[in-house]
């Protein structure tokens, strides 16, 4: 359980469904995303061309301020938190920068970019390393970008704990928040498509046999329910639980879903990896469910949250 | 629900040893564990040297494992088999009814695996073994087979902060009762991907690690893995577990300023530091010692001095401030988690290690840095402060259990 009621503001959504919330919410009318052939990559080598990729992502449109040199996984997340700031009318910079907090979750982060300084050095010796590419290589480049970008002083963790990792972030920026730690957190995750990571899956078969990988970031802004009230903040969502357990049934007790109806997504949009569950939360908000239980069960543990709409 | 969390076992792998005993034998002594790297060529790093852990060899069947992990994960696994059996526990800890959790932290993950996998990428033939032993989630999942974890499993990856934010996280886990146990800590491996790119940031010195001396240049990197066993006070005490000290708070933040530089004032580090504290319920007059990041590198120290000197006022001229970085290098993803292991142990033992390598003063680094040989003291309280790329910080409160 949360020790108060969080609410969710704003949400920033880029996933094949769409970028933003009214094309999330006409692709979840009309039950189709954009699953096939990827563009950012030549797949026609593997055994199988299909993934579900961000249609017509132009990253600049989407940044506060210019960047040079961005991974695509990064470009995603601080897209994410543009729309959700945005979304949210947040007046950003008069909260107290040590009060912001992020939280952020990708299994696999920049792997085009781990790619391009891992391949240069192999192929011309340590003294060709980039320092541009290599900084931008960690998995918590996204997330410490975002916190320059939006002056994030306060808790700024990524999660990296494969399918669990957006999972884990928003439940501990809910915890953040429903503690009274920080006023605002920019919680979510991200996944991009990568050819790294597709080339992986058609050697494990994994493609062959259904699975469809994609990209998408989720950011919600969330804050105390009685905080955004007190500003007139227009609240999409409230969460009322979340948790992470050892098992998807025992974090669905331990978040307080019992009788809740589970979120079922109207589509397919693929595996989303890391951002699964920002995902299943982001399109439940959006498909306006009155109450549900959003869970998620993998290798590593299970978490749910319980979302209702906020009256 | 919240309860006091205590850290009742430990585990290292080092370039300083690969057991607690010896590790710390070796570090009060002001010993060294840098040498010409051996795993790999590592000629064109700005420094061939490196804290490399000696004569490694990995029993995968001893872990039930039909093939060995990535060396990251055998540090892991290594690491946190010791800690556990420092506790007086046994696994699977499924049997033994206790609701296990893990908190994993890593920069590189299976950097190994990772090079392997994008030479055969490169050559067309991608290899999907490869890429699942480089993913973060490689650790945890083996914990959680290996160890029989039945609580949910988390990675954090804050860079060099990553191990302490580990240790703080899963506390978080066990005082709110997420778990009823948690191992956390931090792993990483030697390789020329992370070496090559702390190269060309001139993060690594061409000359030797000097942690707060006027001559530091920069620092040197180790590799390894720090585990601990955490669990509540309540339930050690009832199987007659003993305590080597509390997690009394920790914090971690954001500088919000740049990728790879710190912040000139100091103002995020000032903040977690003094965000520790709160958390802890520590007062200045309290805290007796505190394990530094210390990397050696010019903006760093004077910062992390300054942001101690800032929380602490003139308490931070009367207790002793020692970076063990100058004897096992920076471990990375498990820098943070080897200085708690560190910190504990100067706090279960009355003794605090030294400040290996240290040369001269700088007239911007004016504390007690417990200058190349360890020193007997009573710790009541201690902090270990972290910092890394990307701006991450974190800082860890630990207290003597009476």
């Amino acid at each position: 359980m949360l020790p108060s009621p969080v609410a969710v503001t704003g949400l920033g959504i880029l996933s094949p469904m769409g970028i933003g919330r009214h094309a999330t919410a006409e692709a979840l009318d009309g039950g189709r995303a954009n699953l096939g052939p990827p563009t950012v990559f030549d797949a026609a080598l593997y055994s199988v061309q299909r993934a579900g990729e961000v249609p017509g992502f132009v990253p600049k449109a989407l940044l506060e301020t210019p960047k040079t040199y961005l991974d695509r996984c990064s470009a995603l997340t601080l897209a994410a938190c543009y729309l959700a700031v945005r979304d949210a009318g947040l007046q950003w910079l008069e909260s107290l920068p040590e009060r912001r907090s992020l939280s952020h979750g990708t299994a696999f982060g920049c792997l085009d970019s781990m790619m391009a300084f891992t391949s240069r050095i192999q192929a011309a010796g340590a003294k060709s390393a980039s320092p541009i590419v290599f900084s931008h290589s960690f998995i918590n480049t996204p997330a410490s970008l975002a916190a320059i970008e939006y002056s994030v002083r306060g808790p700024a963790p990524t999660f990296a704990s494969g399918d669990l990792a957006g999972a884990e972030a928003i439940i501990y920026g809910a915890h953040l928040v429903g503690s009274g730690t920080v006023d605002f957190c920019l919680a979510g995750g991200a996944e991009a498509l990568s050819e790294a990571l597709y080339a992986a899956l058609d050697d494990a078969g994994r493609l062959a046999a259904g699975l469809t990988p994609s990209e998408a970031s989720v950011m919600l802004v969330l804050e105390p329910l009685e905080a955004a009230l007190a500003r007139g903040a227009g609240i999409v969502a409230v969460l009322t639980g979340a948790a992470l357990a050892g098992s998807l049934s025992q974090a669905l007790t331990a978040a307080g879903a019992e009788n809740v109806q589970p979120w079922v997504a109207p589509l397919d949009w693929g595996h989303a990896f890391g951002a699964e569950f920002p995902l299943r939360v982001a399109t439940a908000i959006i498909a306006g469910t009155e109450r549900a239980a959003v869970g998620i069960s993998t290798q590593l543990g299970g978490a749910a949250v319980v979302l209702e709409a906020y009256k | 629900m919240s309860r006091r969390v205590v850290i009742t076992g430990l585990g290292i792998v080092s370039p300083l040893g690969c057991c607690v005993g010896e590790f710390w034998q070796r570090l009060l002594a002001g010993e060294r564990g840098f040498s010409r790297i051996g795993r790999f060529d590592p000629v064109g790093l700005r420094n061939e040297r490196a804290g490399e852990v000696k004569d490694w060899a990995f029993d995968a069947a001893a872990f039930g494992l039909q093939e060995p992990p990535s060396l990251a994960s055998q540090f892991a696994l290594v690491a946190a088999a010791e800690a556990l059996r420092d506790a007086g526990l046994s696994w699977p800890l499924v049997t033994a009814g206790l609701q296990a959790a893990c908190v994993t932290s890593t920069n590189f993950a299976g950097a190994d695996r990772w090079e392997q996998f994008v030479r055969a990428f490169l050559a067309g033939e991608p290899r999907a073994e490869l890429f699942a032993s480089a993913a973060f989630g490689e650790t945890p999942l083996l914990m959680r087979e290996v160890f029989g974890l039945s609580g949910p499993a988390g990675v954090t990856s804050i860079a060099c902060s990553s191990g302490a934010a580990a240790i703080g996280l899963a506390a978080d886990w066990v005082r709110e009762g997420v778990c009823g146990l948690a191992i956390a800590g931090g792993h990483d491996c030697l390789s020329p991907w992370p070496l090559a790119g702390l190269s060309a940031l001139h993060t690594i010195t061409a000359e030797d690690i000097h942690p707060f001396s006027a001559d530091r240049s920069g620092t040197l990197f180790g590799e390894g893995a720090a585990y601990v066993v955490l669990e509540p006070l309540d339930t050690a005490r009832a199987r007659g577990a003993a305590a080597y000290a509390e997690v009394a708070g920790w914090a971690q933040n954001n500088n919000g300023y740049h990728l790879t530089a710190p912040d000139p004032g100091a103002e995020g580090m000032t903040q977690v530091v003094a965000a520790c504290l709160a958390d802890a319920g520590l007062s200045v007059e309290e805290i007796d010692y505190i394990n530094a990041h210390g990397t050696g590198t010019q903006p760093h120290d004077p910062a992390e001095t300054l942001a101690i000197k800032q929380v602490l006022g003139w308490r931070a001229y009367q207790i002793p401030i020692s970076s063990i970085k100058g004897a096992v290098g920076h471990l990375m993803g498990a820098a943070g988690a080897i200085e708690i292991v560190a910190t504990a142990l100067a706090i279960a033992h009355g003794a605090v290690p030294p400040t290996a390598g240290y040369t001269s003063p700088d007239p911007t680094c004016d504390l007690d840095y417990v200058p190349n040989v360890g020193r007997p003291a009573t710790v009541r309280a201690a902090l270990s402060i972290s910092a890394g790329i990307g701006g991450s910080n974190a800082c860890v409160a630990l207290r003597r259990v009476e």
